[in-house]
């Protein structure tokens, strides 16, 4: 899941940073409103946590204008103004969800996964399609109840799939998920995750959870809707 | 002791002038039309002893007149005026009109006493001739040559003064009518004047009022120009408070960022230990409650606002935040529903006890406006699991956090119950186990200043 960072203080901007990372998500960041208005507009975001008081463009501006620009992402405010007032204004802003601060990261975390979670059309932080169940809280993929162990990249491509199901996702858009904008990889790699995804849920080949579609990418089987 | 009003004044002076020059102008007519008429009398009668000095004639030593006078009025029985000629102290001739007449020989006796001492170039005329019952009487002498010799002969002429009088009184009736009347009209017309020229003070008071019940921010209308500096100062006025107070409110949002942001920082750190991140937590509490308490906007000139549209845009907050219980919300309030609160404290207070309805809510979340004679009341109602009697009390406890809840609902509480106390108004709690709690705060229609 790729999310956007916004905040000014650069303290807090990379203690997000390196918490949000180090809880496997990949971290965009950016300290003004004129560049995450940008990088909102430029890179499709799972999510995106907007503080209110940026400088040039204040966090209300950069939500509003990004929803006039179609951009559908579930959108998380950070506010030090605890007001009604500006909470209703945010929210009427197109924001989702805010946060007020001081707060601790794990309250952060749980509004993130559950505002994903809720874009995806699903309530409880389990996911289960078929026989995998995806547990988004503790970052977990269970294969018939049994817990398989998955490396950070493994679990965010399983996790996009499952999350993003009936939809052919290209192996371009897959990069742009599961990595920072500062890595700048062949997308073969996702053929190499892919596979070994595969090997590690579906050891005799039986589930078969992962499609191929030439040319155009993968897509989370069917038959496990 | 009652004051006066502005128009009272205006009006009782104006009553005053009216009082004192009116009878004047009256009385100064009165006294000059008199006069006018007591000459033309005078004139009158002087005409009357001419014209009798010409037709008189001697005749064998005898006095003679002609049996019809050239004045009409001395050949008619009983009329007013009444004439005789004296000649040697005697009383030679009497008019026609002496005949059935009040005016009589011991009356001419009378005037011929009073006058008889004057020289021919002189004539009498008096106005109160005969003080019991008075008339208008003239004296004139003539020579004449008698036997050789010049010897002077008195006309005496009485002239009854009731056409006089009766003349003087309608005209002094007609007079006092028709002042009373313009009076009448002048006060009439003065009272409009007056009314034209408070009408637009009246009509910035009414704008006041309107600013007061929160229907407009400034007093646009056009009015004259001697009002345009209380307009533009009344406007400047209210225009300066908003300023102040959104500056107020501005720098105390920028000093709750500067030092939340540091406190989450601090509150991020991975290896933070308890005994740091109570007091931290601590810290937010205490900055957070008296930066709220800060912004209460009981302070200058609050208008009233219409409460409808932000209740309908917290509740739409509500049914974002919290998506997940899928609540159903209702909301009973006219439109416009207006409370004499500022807005930022109402979406404060509502939003608080919103935001704990939907936490506690099973099913369904309703708001009501209720608009009582004193007190504009709104309750915030769930149907969920109810608050212990404790609890309900503990509430109104300052600080005070509640556990029945989830989250940060104790110093929300507080802080709806601080506020209210600013405005005058109250928080009562109705909680029943089966039926949910029913969060009711009351405010006055009018602030008590503080």
């Amino acid at each position: 899941m790729r999310i956007l960072i916004v905040e000014d203080d650069s303290r807090l901007l990379l203690q997000l940073d390196q918490y949000m990372q180090s809880q496997g998500f990949s971290v965009d960041l950016a300290d003004d409103g004129e560049k995450a208005l940008y990088q909102l507009n430029e890179y499709d975001y799972d999510l995106a946590i907007i503080d209110v008081g940026l400088p040039s463009m204040d966090g209300f501006e950069v939500v509003q204008r990004a929803r006039a620009n179609d951009i559908t992402c579930p959108i998380i405010i950070l506010t030090a103004r605890d007001r009604w007032q500006e909470k209703v204004k945010g929210l009427e802003c197109g924001a989702d969800d805010y946060l007020t601060k001081p707060f601790v990261h794990e309250e952060l975390l749980a509004r993130v996964k559950a505002l994903i979670r809720r874009s995806a059309g699903q309530a409880s932080p389990i996911v289960q399609k078929g026989p995998l169940s995806l547990d988004t809280s503790a970052n977990q993929l269970y294969v018939n109840e049994q817990p398989i162990e998955l490396t950070a990249y493994e679990y965010k491509v399983i996790e996009y799939l499952m999350m993003n199901p009936n939809k052919v996702v290209s192996k371009t858009e897959m990069v742009e998920h599961i990595y920072d904008q500062d890595f700048d990889l062949d997308s073969n790699v996702i053929e190499v995750f892919v596979g070994r995804l595969r090997r590690k849920i579906d050891k005799d080949s039986s589930i078969k959870p992962i499609e191929t579609l030439r040319g155009r990418g993968y897509r989370l089987n069917a038959s496990l809707q | 002791m009652k004051t006066w009003s502005i128009t009272q004044r205006i009006f009782f002076t104006c009553f005053l002038f009216v009082a004192i020059f009116f009878p004047a102008i009256i009385l100064s007519m009165q006294n000059a039309y008199e006069r006018s008429l007591t000459q033309a009398k005078k004139e009158e009668l002087s005409t009357t002893a001419f014209a009798m000095i010409s037709e008189f004639e001697f005749e064998d030593g005898q006095a003679v007149m002609p049996p019809r006078l050239f004045v009409e009025d001395l050949n008619l029985p009983g009329s007013d005026l009444v004439a005789v000629i004296k000649w040697r102290k005697q009383q030679v001739w009497q008019s026609q009109s002496s005949i059935d007449n009040n005016i009589n020989a011991s009356m001419f006796n009378l005037l011929f006493r009073q006058t008889d001492g004057h020289s021919p170039q002189e004539t009498i005329f008096l106005t109160d001739f005969n003080e019991e019952n008075p008339h208008f009487a003239l004296s004139k002498k003539a020579e004449f040559f008698i036997d050789g010799e010049f010897e002077q002969v008195s006309f005496l002429v009485i002239n009854n003064k009731n056409v006089y009088e009766g003349e003087l009184s309608t005209f002094i009736n007609r007079l006092w009518g028709w002042i009373a009347v313009l009076g009448l009209v002048l006060l009439g017309l003065i009272a409009l004047s007056l009314r034209s020229v408070f009408m637009p003070m009246q009509k910035i008071i009414a704008r006041i009022g309107e600013i007061e019940e929160g229907k407009i921010d400034t007093i646009d209308d056009e009015y004259p120009h001697e009002l345009k500096p209380l307009q533009n100062s009344i406007n400047k006025l209210l225009n300066s408070e908003k300023q102040q107070r959104e500056r107020y409110k501005k720098s105390l949002d920028d000093l709750a960022h500067s030092i939340k942001t540091p406190l989450s920082v601090i509150l991020g750190q991975a290896d933070l230990s308890s005994d740091i991140k109570e007091p931290v937590l601590h810290i937010d509490n205490i900055v957070k409650r008296q930066l709220k308490r800060a912004t209460i906007n009981v302070v200058g000139f609050l208008p009233s606002i219409d409460v409808f549209p932000v209740t309908q845009s917290l509740l739409d907050a509500m049914r974002k935040i919290h998506q997940q219980k899928s609540l159903s919300f209702d909301l009973e309030m006219p439109q416009p529903a207006p409370v004499s609160i500022d807005q930022t404290d109402f979406m404060e207070i509502i939003g608080n006890l919103l935001d704990n309805a939907c936490k506690a809510a099973r099913t369904s979340v309703k708001v009501v406006y209720e608009k009582g004679e004193k007190l504009t009341s709104i309750s915030v109602i769930d149907d969920g699991k109810g608050i212990s009697a404790s609890a309900i009390s503990a509430i109104t406890e300052r600080g005070r956090r509640l556990d029945t809840y989830s989250e940060g609902q104790g110093l929300g509480l507080a802080l709806v119950v601080d506020m209210l106390e600013s405005y005058g108004g109250e928080l009562s709690i109705e909680s029943d186990a089966s039926k949910g709690s029913v969060f009711r705060i009351q405010v006055p229609h009018l602030r008590a200043s503080k």
